[in-house]
């Protein structure tokens, strides 16, 4: 950057001072060529024009002369005058680019060390992501458990189920005692009826209650199962985001 | 909201899969038919497993009995006697099938949906599928895979969608499908 302002001060200084070059020349020629023409002319009015016309034009000359090596030399000096303005603007541009190019390089410094610690920190959270599988697992171990438990009172409701049925036996079969026994049976008759009845309420509700753990089977394995899936889900895409971030390392 | 041709897509995919999974040496032909009645599968157990995405949810289901012509073609695929099986390897053996079932399903899908994720196999009975209504599900289909010899299993789909579903299957050709089957499957 430095040797483009460098050379961008080198072309304008440069073209400022060829064009007073080509000027000085050009004003050298004149003057060459005025003593020549001169020369020539004094040469031709020999004997043609008097002493004092010649005199007079030659004064006149002269005047005209001096007139432009004045206008010459102020030309000269606004030109230096340009130049040196044209210095101090190349002075201070090339300054202005030197803080502006110090105030870049500071900004992409920055830039690049926080993409650096935020890459690293992404990178770390990756990492904690893809420990997902772990917690799966011990989820898996859990469920596990729960179904077992299922299983275990699944047993216990058939065996309550058949005790259940066998109460509801006995109490039909004392119900038919009590009526043998005739009047003396009344009484146990009754207390029959209503063992009877409680056997049938409580069929009722082991029925109702192991419908109940079918469908808590059911609702245990189909979350379980969404969990675990919707886990191995997200695990991809963390896997897929940790591919990029490699991408990105091998690009930088 | 499903479109009607990613319900066809979903039929085409589970009927493939299903016949893909249950294939054996010593079982190779299955014939596929679907089930309009749902009611009619009437099997003992099913291996259940869920492929989740950020638009749907799905419950992929095999039906079986635990009966002797599935107890043959088990035995048959490991190349065991019946009668020397255990039941434990009988169950494991499904359980895989159902994994292999689900895990082609899912592949099959990821060539329209990315990050999905699938769930591992689980196995319940009967009593407790009458309660799968309890999801909104937004569509179900159901297919029956049966051998000359009679064995039977059935493959069932519940798609719930969280949003606009959509998708157009990609017809595959003969010499996909053959380098597909020879392909290390990995989920």
């Amino acid at each position: 950057m430095n040797a483009l302002i460098t050379m961008i001060g080198g072309i304008v200084l440069g073209g400022a001072l060829s064009a007073l070059f080509f000027r000085m020349v050009y004003v050298r020629r004149l003057q060459a060529e005025w003593q020549t023409a001169r020369v020539q002319l004094q040469d031709q009015l020999v004997g043609k024009v008097s002493a004092d016309e010649l005199d007079a034009l030659s004064a006149s000359h002269d005047a005209q002369l001096h007139e432009m090596r004045a206008a010459h030399a102020s030309q000269l000096q606004e030109m230096k005058a340009a130049q040196s303005e044209s210095q101090q603007l190349l002075n201070s541009t090339s300054q202005g680019f030197e803080e502006r190019i110090r105030e870049l390089e500071q900004a992409l410094s920055h830039y690049q060390s926080n993409a650096g610690s935020c890459k690293i920190e992404l990178k770390k959270d990756v990492s904690g992501l893809l420990t997902i599988l772990s917690t799966l697992n011990r989820w898996d171990d859990e469920m596990s458990k729960l179904m077992q438990q299922n299983t275990h009172m699944l047993k216990q409701n058939r065996e309550f189920s058949d005790i259940v049925k066998q109460t509801v036996i006995l109490a039909l079969n004392a119900s038919i005692e009590a009526a043998r026994a005739g009047e003396a049976g009344r009484g146990f008759a009754v207390v029959a009826d209503e063992v009877r009845s409680l056997a049938t309420r409580a069929e009722g509700f082991s029925a109702n209650y192991r419908d109940s753990l079918y469908k808590n089977d059911l609702v245990t394995t189909a979350t379980f199962q969404d969990i675990q899936a919707s886990g191995k889900m997200i695990l991809t895409a963390v896997h897929a985001l940790d591919s990029r971030l490699n991408k990105l390392d091998a690009l930088s | 909201m499903i479109s009607q041709r990613a319900k066809t897509g979903f039929e085409s995919l589970l009927n493939r899969c299903l016949e893909d999974s249950l294939r054996t040496e010593a079982h190779p032909d299955w014939k596929m038919a679907p089930v309009t009645e749902p009611n009619e599968i009437g099997m003992q157990r099913f291996i259940m497993l869920t492929v989740s995405s950020y638009d749907f949810r799905l419950m992929v289901l095999l039906h079986f009995s635990y009966d002797e012509a599935s107890t043959q073609y088990v035995a048959d695929s490991l190349k065991l006697g019946a009668a020397e099986l255990p039941q434990t390897q009988y169950y494991d053996f499904l359980a895989e099938v159902g994994n292999n079932f689900c895990g082609s399903f899912k592949r099959e899908l990821g060539q329209y949906f990315p990050y999905l994720g699938m769930s591992t196999p689980n196995q319940l009975g009967w009593e407790s599928l009458k309660h799968v209504k309890s999801w909104p599900i937004d569509h179900d289909i159901h297919i029956k895979a049966q051998t000359e010899e009679g064995t039977q299993f059935y493959g069932s789909l519940y798609v719930s969608s969280f949003g606009e579903l959509d998708f157009e299957m990609i017809q595959q050709s003969k010499s996909d499908e053959v380098v597909e089957m020879g392909a290390l499957e990995l989920f």
